[in-house]
């Protein structure tokens, strides 16, 4: 499984974690990771720093996952990015749809 | 052992002398003459028990001697022993006797009398020997403890010698109670440049607390080279120390990871009390209350990783600490507290130094019961560089052919195996994820739309994303023929590796590629990350091959 989730601040945020190669292997599992997520969860964060190499359905992955979770409504961070990963996500200006950090 | 009777240099005390010789004849015991005081070295010897019997008159005389051969190897490894003998009224002063005198005796003296000295000068012989034979065992066991500390203490060392104690971010005070501590404090980089941190305080103090630390220290330091989450770490320490030690010790600990820009904590408390985050105009804003069990007290299936994660202002500061800086002074009923010591701190404007000061005068004035740790933390960009593979690039060319067919785009993950074997070349191993991304997204263009005849369009919709790949599968289970060829070129003379990419299919219409890429699209983003990441851009044989260059000559993000 290249993929686990977990709560943090008492339930309020919600972590995706993706290990290794972010890409349409994982599709299944990343929909169902945020699929039906509690309304009080207020964040979401993709946390990127067990990821190697991502490609653009990922990006795809990610921009879904924003459709689903109310685009704007809640605030999702992707974090812990490595440069190369920065690079492709800065590529696509998913700067101006997520909080990268 | 064996008695040696001196000779009195008064005529006088000759007969009582000769007396007391017969009757230690009588009692069969061992003994010898000695004319004068002088002739004892004669016959002193380092191997056997001595008694010297000294006459009163001749005991200034055997002090001069005594101090003449006090570095002879009778006085330094058997001294003898001595017993005065006083034949007439006199005033003996103590202070004049040396202190191997044993006892006094007047003479004559009754034969019965004398059995009894003799018996007890036998058992103060015996007495001093076993006394003696303990002194040595003692002597080996500390010797023994000694080298063991050593050895020891290189462990303990060695086992944090990969903690950054001379990060800039980091101020510490760390004060063990005896020579082991009990506190243990770790700081390493993390693979993402974060900085990671450990404080904790194991139950009780000295060597038993001390053990515990090794294994944590050795799974934190492991488990944050490798920038893993802070949870996982809460979690495994854990379960490494529920299995280690004894039911009643367990670990308080707080572990903070600080992001690489110093903008966020992620943290996992248990049972320390509160970290401090004072902001930087100087006021405390957030506290890390401990909000679970410490370390190694519940098995893993119980134990809770949730971790909490705290944005905190640029330049703002986290104070840690152990009880150890609390409970200061709780022999004298007069306890610091948690309120009483942020006091102080605020009064000394969070200023390590003064706090170190303050600190170090309150331990000399209340007694210590406790190890004592302090750490404070600059939350700022922590400026770890990524670690620099600038290797010299080989100068070598090399090309690589390599066609996949049906079976292989079924079975195998044709694209991570090429960029493998190409990073394993010197230089190379930098461009890997980069040179991933643009080579995946050719040949999963080649593969779903020359060979599988897959139309993009369902993508757009977020169910149509993941039936298009669920119908991928469906396809390329079910494909029987079509070859891909890939191609890559290392040019090291360019500078470049091109790539060249082809599929067996029909070709498609790119007449839309130079469109601006609508924002929210997902179909084309791939096309727009090779064009981006790669140079030379070149389409032919209809939209059946795709060929780009992939600079060397800088990484994409620099």
């Amino acid at each position: 499984m290249n993929l686990f989730t977990e709560y943090a601040n008492d339930g309020k945020h919600f972590i995706i974690h993706v290990k290794g190669t972010f890409d349409f292997s994982v599709v299944h599992d990343f929909r169902q990771a945020y699929e039906g997520l509690s309304e009080k969860i207020g964040t979401v964060i993709v946390d990127f720093r067990e990821t190697e190499y991502i490609d653009s359905s990922a990006l795809g992955m990610l921009l879904n996952m924003r459709k689903s979770l109310g685009a704007g409504s809640r605030s999702i961070h992707l974090v812990n990015c490595r440069p190369d990963v920065r690079k492709v996500l800065d590529i696509s200006r998913f700067d101006k749809l997520f909080v990268i950090e | 052992m064996r008695f040696l009777s001196v000779d009195s240099p008064l005529a006088d005390d000759a007969p009582h002398l000769q007396a007391l010789r017969e009757q230690l004849e009588r009692c069969d015991v061992a003994h010898a003459r000695v004319a004068s005081i002088d002739k004892l070295s004669n016959v002193l010897s380092a191997d056997a028990a001595q008694v010297i019997l000294i006459p009163e008159p001749a005991l200034a005389h055997y002090l001069s001697f005594r101090d003449s051969h006090s570095q002879s190897q009778v006085f330094q490894t058997n001294p003898p022993h001595v017993v005065i003998l006083l034949s007439q009224v006199s005033e003996l002063d103590q202070s004049q006797l040396p202190p191997e005198a044993i006892d006094v005796w007047y003479l004559p003296m009754f034969d019965v009398a004398l059995k009894m000295r003799l018996q007890s000068v036998a058992e103060h012989q015996q007495l001093m020997k076993a006394a003696q034979e303990q002194k040595k065992a003692l002597g080996l066991q500390q010797e023994r403890i000694r080298q063991e500390q050593k050895i020891v203490h290189n462990i303990f060392t060695n086992a944090y010698s990969r903690s950054l104690v001379s990060d800039p971010h980091i101020q510490t005070l760390l004060r063990p109670l005896s020579s082991y501590n009990g506190d243990l404090f770790l700081a390493a980089k993390g693979g993402t440049g974060s900085l990671y941190l450990f404080l904790g305080d194991f139950t009780g103090h000295g060597l038993p607390a001390a053990i515990g630390t090794i294994p944590a220290s050795q799974t934190f330091f492991a488990m944050a080279e490798r920038g893993r989450p802070v949870s996982q770490i809460a979690r495994e320490v854990n379960r490494q120390l529920h299995q280690l030690l004894p039911e009643d010790m367990f670990c308080c600990g707080l572990i903070v990871e600080l992001s690489a820009r110093g903008d966020r904590l992620n943290w996992w408390s248990g049972g320390m009390p509160p970290a401090v985050v004072i902001n930087p105009k100087g006021d405390t804003s957030d506290y890390l209350q401990p909000q679970h069990l410490p370390l190694g007290i519940l098995p893993d299936a119980e134990f809770e990783s949730g971790i909490t994660s705290t944005r905190v202002p640029m330049n703002s500061q986290l104070l840690m600490y152990t009880d150890g800086v609390i409970e200061l002074g709780i022999s004298q009923q007069d306890a610091l507290g948690v309120d009483g010591f942020l006091e102080q701190c605020k009064a000394l404007q969070w200023k390590m130094p003064g706090i170190c000061e303050f600190i170090e005068k309150e331990l000399t004035e209340r007694e210590p019961h406790d190890d004592l740790s302090l750490v404070m933390l600059r939350c700022s960009d922590t400026g770890f560089e990524e670690p620099n593979q600038d290797d010299e690039r080989s100068r070598l060319p090399f090309e690589m052919k390599v066609r996949i067919g049906p079976n292989e785009a079924r079975t195998l993950d044709p694209v991570s195996t090429i960029i493998r074997g190409v990073c394993q070349v010197e230089g190379l191993s930098k461009f890997r994820p980069s040179l991933y991304t643009a080579l995946s997204e050719a040949y999963n263009n080649a593969l779903e739309h020359g060979l599988l005849n897959m139309s993009s369009a369902p993508k757009q919709s977020s169910e149509g994303f993941e039936s298009y790949y669920m119908e991928r599968s469906r396809r390329l289970a079910r494909l029987q023929r079509g070859k891909i060829d890939i191609e890559l070129s290392y040019k090291p003379d360019d500078a470049v590796i091109a790539v060249k990419v082809r599929d067996s299919g029909k070709g498609f219409r790119f007449d839309h590629q130079d469109q601006p890429m609508a924002q929210e699209h997902t179909f084309g983003r791939g096309l727009h990350l090779i064009r981006e990441l790669t140079r030379d851009l070149r389409w032919s044989e209809n939209g059946r091959c795709i060929e780009f260059n992939f600079p060397l000559d800088k990484l994409p993000y620099e």
